[in-house]
């Protein structure tokens, strides 16, 4: 058996203690990401106010990347603009894919390095991201499965 | 009756004729490989076009979405690839296919079209007597070429799929995959009746081929209605040449009536058919025995499965069709 890599302790920590796993009453924003081939579903509330990203919570049953996916962007994300977040989500979605290896800046989501080995399961880490992209433009679903391909 | 769809390799077969018949490319998936625990094993193969899987299973649905995403790779760049699910370390729970099954898989996609050489071989298989060889290449630059024998027949292919006159494709003999693909077993059914109905659905679904010798026209009503792959209108006797030319896999005597059930023990003892199954009580097979005479008997003891089927307990035709499956499952899975 091969030795357990230290990505794989960053996502299960981030998937046993999610951070900021809950509800916000005040949201301005809301949006519900659902890839349902394999099950994920993620609700995702967003207070955005004067072009900043004041908090996010987000609460769902998915799998362990999507969570621990949830998870780190919540925390990255705070006191961001919007294009700042899709500038990090598109670089996230470049990172997984092998297209930039530049780790700098991304935190606990160089764990999911792993997934250029498994291109099926990158739909599960970029689940939260398109789910908070829809959100702050007003789409009530996100998702990041092709169903007419099979996810 | 609604027939149930065809499984097993014949399920396959009849997918890849009506992939063929689209006249579109499609990518063929043999596990050539496997260790620890796994939902498949070597030999196994599925049909995938570019929207996805379109027959076959290779696990529990937890591997067929990276399985999806390399076809439509091998059919873009019509290359063959290797995919190695390896599930043994934790990070496969986590990042990979979250079986947790601790086993391994290794599969080969092959881009196939038209008239590809290697699925032509593979629909010889459905009413084939004998195993098909075949040797693939799994690396290097002619990944996926190979051939493929069955009896008199042989067929060679280039990696993109493609006939190959050459016979020795292969650059290096170490990395070619050797599998043996067993033809679908042939179960011959000798009588029909209330069960006949239940048993032929079960046939169909796990992917065996049925041959039902029944010549009484009430009994014929139940084989007919259940749709038997052939039937052999005739008495035991005048059937018997038909068959016996024939690799039968396994033989039910079910016709009951003790005089047709003795005559056709007697026809399958001269076999050297390996399963030969006895419908009726434990009191009824030694009647027949004893009726046969010592010499017969001896000749059948050890394949003679009377009662047939496992003992499941229950009544009625569909549960007798159940413990008939379920006995010759076991058979064909070697665990008899």
């Amino acid at each position: 058996m091969e030795p357990k890599s230290p990505y794989h302790d960053i996502v299960l920590r981030h998937q046993r203690d999610p951070h900021n796993f809950g509800t916000l009453p005040e949201h301005t924003h809301a949006s519900e990401g659902i890839n349902a081939l394999c099950g994920d579903r993620l609700h995702l509330e967003v207070d955005y106010r004067d072009e900043n990203l004041i908090a996010l919570r987000f609460s769902g049953e998915s799998c362990a990347i999507t969570i621990a996916s949830a998870s780190i962007m919540s925390d990255m994300v705070v006191g961001q603009t919007k294009p700042a977040i899709d500038a990090m989500a598109s670089r996230f979605a470049r990172f997984i894919e092998g297209d930039d290896d530049d780790e700098k800046s991304l935190g606990d989501l160089r764990a999911f390095v792993e997934l250029r080995r498994h291109a099926a399961r990158r739909k599960c880490a970029l689940l939260p991201w398109a789910t908070l992209r829809a959100a702050l433009t007003g789409a009530v679903v996100a998702t990041t499965e092709n169903p007419s391909l099979g996810g | 009756m609604t027939l149930a769809q065809r499984g097993g390799l014949l399920g396959l077969l009849d997918a890849l004729q009506a992939v063929r018949a689209c006249g579109e490319a499609w990518a063929l998936g043999i596990i050539f490989a496997t260790s620890g625990s796994t939902y498949q094993k070597p030999g196994v193969m599925v049909l995938l076009d570019r929207a996805g899987v379109r027959h076959g299973v290779i696990s529990g649905g937890c591997l067929e979405p990276e399985l999806e995403e390399c076809a439509r790779r091998v059919l873009e760049n019509g290359r063959a690839e290797t995919i190695d699910f390896d599930m043994r370390a934790d990070e496969d729970i986590t990042f990979g296919s979250g079986t947790g099954c601790r086993g391994r898989i290794r599969l080969l996609l092959l881009p196939q079209q038209g008239d590809a050489p290697l699925s032509a071989a593979l629909l010889k298989l459905a009413d084939a007597d004998d195993a098909m060889r075949i040797a693939i290449d799994i690396a290097g630059e002619t990944i996926g070429s190979g051939t493929a024998a069955l009896s008199d027949s042989s067929w060679a292919w280039k990696c993109d799929g493609q006939p190959f006159s050459n016979a020795e494709p292969f650059e290096n003999a170490f990395d070619v995959a050797r599998l043996s693909i067993e033809p679908p077993p042939r179960v011959l059914l000798l009588g029909a009746g209330a069960e006949s109905v239940p048993l032929q659905q079960f046939t169909r679904q796990l992917g065996w081929k049925s041959i039902v010798v029944e010549h009484r026209g009430r009994w014929l009503d139940f084989a007919q209605r259940a749709c038997a792959d052939e039937i052999v209108e005739q008495a035991p006797e005048s059937a018997a040449p038909a068959w016996r030319i024939r690799r039968i896999d396994a033989a039910i005597a079910m016709s009951h009536n003790y005089g047709i059930d003795l005559k056709n023990l007697a026809l399958c003892a001269d076999t050297d058919i390996g399963y030969i199954g006895l419908l009726g009580p434990a009191a009824r097979r030694d009647a027949l025995l004893a009726d046969l005479g010592d010499a017969t008997a001896a000749r059948l003891r050890d394949r003679l499965h009377a009662p047939v089927g496992l003992a499941l307990g229950g009544s009625g035709p569909d549960a007798i069709a159940l413990s008939i499956a379920a006995g010759l499952q076991r058979h064909f899975a070697g665990r008899a």
